[in-house]
């Protein structure tokens, strides 16, 4: 249940913007509408607080509250802070609706405790930690998991005065005494995020490298298990390498976790180009692996990007809030990438062109090397009988390999251009 | 997020609330407020209209250009960060007011005030091409265009800093603790939290074995800075040391100045209020000390 107080602010608002009575005499009441004209907010990061309402970050800092309908129109929003705080864009919510909140320094957390509403007391819970006289830095985070625990990033991280430093994903619990490491890591964490089977999604951060981004998929394991086997904690690597041509050069950022046809599946944001780029993760033997797909250029910036309900996402930007709907598979796009033992199979969202689909020479499939090397693969296309499924047959398909699988002359039978031609393929283990 | 995994972070809210004094500053605040109100009806004005308004306040955090001069301050960030953050003041509080043509600047790292930037120093001296004017370009982008005051113009320069370097910084921190000279108050700070208390920030920290409140915020149309001290349980004299270049602008509501030097007998110890000049011309409200 939403808090009474919280719920008269979004009443509140909601009421002011219809009407106000400007006279009072009953016979001659002059009723003046005043049109809502409210500003949307500038949004970077969202927390739901249930399928209609969230708390979120603005651009400047502050945080706001806003009402959805079930459809996840905006009904309207309230600011709910009167500090902005230099936070990462990663907002959790704690006991009595408190958020939580970090900056490089420090983990915050703010309360409401006088039902203004509005969070008015802001308590530092974590600012210590190891090395953070010499520099360690929180660099993504708090996000809350499924066992009560709050979660961020540290680098550089070292646990031993012998090894270089590298980074860590730690947990703090408000009974322990020391932050728990989950995970270490070759590289920082710039974003992440946890599934509800605590699956780790985390963007590696590697700056000189121009070619692609780095996705980690780890699974995390249980406190009890960490407690047990400290030195089984395990290491956050590379999974999934996003092409730099995918992006068209802007780098993703947020990520978040949605349910989509029974699957699991990740969306991250790329602002610069407005882009949802998709990743449907897989594991075939004990390394994760998956495709990349682009999902949606997005018609204004976008920040972040969460799942209300299953099936029903909500994007947050400099133009305020949109609801991603399903009239978004209108758009004319490969839905999926798989392997299968005879080739490689693409989901469309529409049925295609039979006469141009049906011809080797519409696609190109490269495998490249995660130790570099690029080859050409040779194909031949199958159309299913629906129109909407094409299989690639190559017998050729290996492991360790980034498959770039380009549809140059795939029209939709209504003559639609793809959104985006190209698709790509981690591949650890066939 | 399932309202399952809200249960984290028991207890926060209760540690909160026991900061000494949490309830007793919300319910008292009121009436501070209304007697100050009370006060400022009963009064005549003044030769300052608007004496005792307070602006709506602009509270930020946010990391601004590394403006401290004072060695010793600047050696905690310096030990306290990489080499690129020593060229900055990471997550400082700035507090402005959009009718204020200056900004006020707390640093949770050492847990005082740091100084204060005039956001519209006069042209005539402002440098162009210097180092300092450089800094003046690069802090005024770091100060939200909200936070900026509209009309006010500056005459002529105070008295006491006719020659000094045309910096639109003042007020800088410098020295040991504002605190540090009171029993108990030699030792590190350790930042808290902060509240609101009428749109108010106030910071909580411990200095040394002492548990203090400092309130902000600014008054007579932004021109007057006001820094409220609360102590819990003092059972001594407080000495606040401020830098002798502040003592020009500063007033206190209690206590005997010796220069720079604040004493407090305990019976009043428990809370003190400073009023900075930040402005040319200010009034002297009836019932401050002033020297």
């Amino acid at each position: 249940m939403i808090p009474s107080h919280l719920l008269h602010a979004l009443v509140l608002a909601f009421s002011f913007a219809g009407f106000v009575n400007a006279q009072t005499n009953s016979k001659d009441r002059v009723v003046t509408e005043i049109a809502e004209k409210k500003t949307p907010p500038s949004v970077r990061a969202i927390a739901p607080i249930d399928d209609t309402n969230v708390f979120f970050l603005t651009e400047r800092g502050g945080v706001g509250v806003a009402k959805f309908s079930p459809g996840l129109s905006l009904i309207d929003w309230e600011p709910y802070s009167e500090i902005h705080w230099n936070a990462h864009s990663d907002l959790a919510i704690g006991p009595e609706y408190s958020l939580i909140f970090a900056n490089p320094r420090e983990v915050t957390q703010a309360f409401d405790t006088d039902e203004d509403p509005g969070v008015d007391f802001y308590q530092n819970i974590i600012s210590e930690w190891a090395g953070k006289g010499e520099g360690v830095r929180i660099t993504a985070g708090p996000v809350a998991d499924a066992h009560g625990r709050l979660l961020f990033a540290l680098s550089p991280f070292t646990e031993n005065a012998e090894e270089k430093p590298k980074a860590a994903l730690v947990a703090w619990q408000p009974e322990a005494d020391e932050l728990t490491v989950v995970t270490r890591s070759q590289l920082p964490i710039a974003d992440f995020a946890i599934s509800r089977d605590s699956l780790l999604a985390a963007r590696l951060s590697m700056p000189g490298y121009k070619d692609g981004y780095y996705i980690s998929l780890t699974e995390l394991p249980s406190p009890e298990v960490i407690a047990a086997t400290p030195e089984r904690v395990p290491h956050t690597r590379p999974s999934l390498l996003i092409p730099a041509e995918m992006t068209e050069g802007g780098t993703p950022t947020q990520l978040s976790f949605f349910h989509e046809d029974g699957m699991e599946k990740l969306l991250l944001v790329v602002p610069e180009t407005q882009q949802l780029i998709e990743i449907v993760p897989s594991r075939p033997g004990s390394v994760w692996q998956g495709a990349i797909l682009l999902r949606r250029v997005m018609p204004s910036p976008i920040e972040t990007v969460i799942e209300m309900a299953p099936g029903k996402l909500l994007a947050g930007g400099a133009k305020g809030f949109t609801p991603l709907e399903k009239s978004e598979q209108d758009v004319y796009r490969i839905q999926s990438v798989a392997l299968v033992e005879s080739g490689i199979i693409l989901n469309f969202t529409e049925p295609i062109d039979r006469f141009a689909g049906s011809k080797p020479e519409s696609y190109s499939v490269q495998a490249i090397g995660l130790d570099g090397g690029k080859s050409s693969l040779p194909i031949r296309p199958v159309i299913e009988s629906d129109g909407m499924s094409v299989i690639l047959r190559t017998p050729q398909v290996s492991g360790k390999t980034v498959l770039r699988v380009v549809c140059q002359n795939v029209p939709s039978e209504d003559g639609e251009s793809l959104l985006s031609s190209a698709v790509f393929f981690t591949v650890h283990e066939k | 997020m399932p309202f399952s995994r809200l249960c984290l972070l028991p207890g926060f809210l209760a540690l909160a609330l026991a900061w000494p004094g949490h309830v007793r500053a919300q319910e008292e605040t009121p009436d501070t407020e209304k007697s100050e109100k009370s006060e400022k009806s009963e009064k005549p004005l003044g030769e300052f209209a608007g004496v005792g308004v307070v602006p709506k306040l602009s509270i930020s955090r946010k990391t601004v250009p590394n403006f401290l001069v004072d060695e010793t301050l600047a050696a905690v960030h310096a030990s306290t960060g990489s080499e690129s953050e020593t060229a900055t003041l990471e997550g400082v509080f700035t507090i402005g007011a959009n009718s204020s043509r200056y900004a006020v600047f707390w640093d949770p790292l050492t847990c005082r005030l740091l100084g204060v930037l005039d956001l519209e120093p006069d042209p005539v001296e402002a440098p162009t091409d210097e180092a300092d004017g450089d800094e003046t370009a690069s802090a005024e982008t770091e100060i939200d265009k909200g936070e900026r005051a509209e009309g006010s113009e500056k005459d002529v320069p105070l008295d006491s800093e006719p020659e000094s370097p045309p910096s639109p910084f003042f007020l800088l921190a410098g020295g040991r603790p504002p605190l540090g000279g009171t029993a108990g108050g030699s030792g590190e700070a350790s930042f808290f939290g902060v509240r609101l208390i009428d749109g108010k920030p106030e910071f909580l920290y411990e200095q040394g074995s002492l548990l203090i409140e400092e309130r902000l915020w600014l008054e007579n149309g932004g021109e007057t800075l006001q820094q409220q001290f609360t102590l819990r349980d003092m059972n001594s004299s407080l000495v606040l040391e401020i830098p002798e270049a502040w003592r020009q602008r500063v007033t206190s509501d209690r206590g005997e100045w010796d220069e720079g030097r604040l004493t407090v007998d305990k019976e009043e110890a428990g809370e003190v209020r400073l009023t900075y000049r930040l402005g040319n011309e200010v009034p002297t409200p009836e019932g401050e000390k002033s020297e």
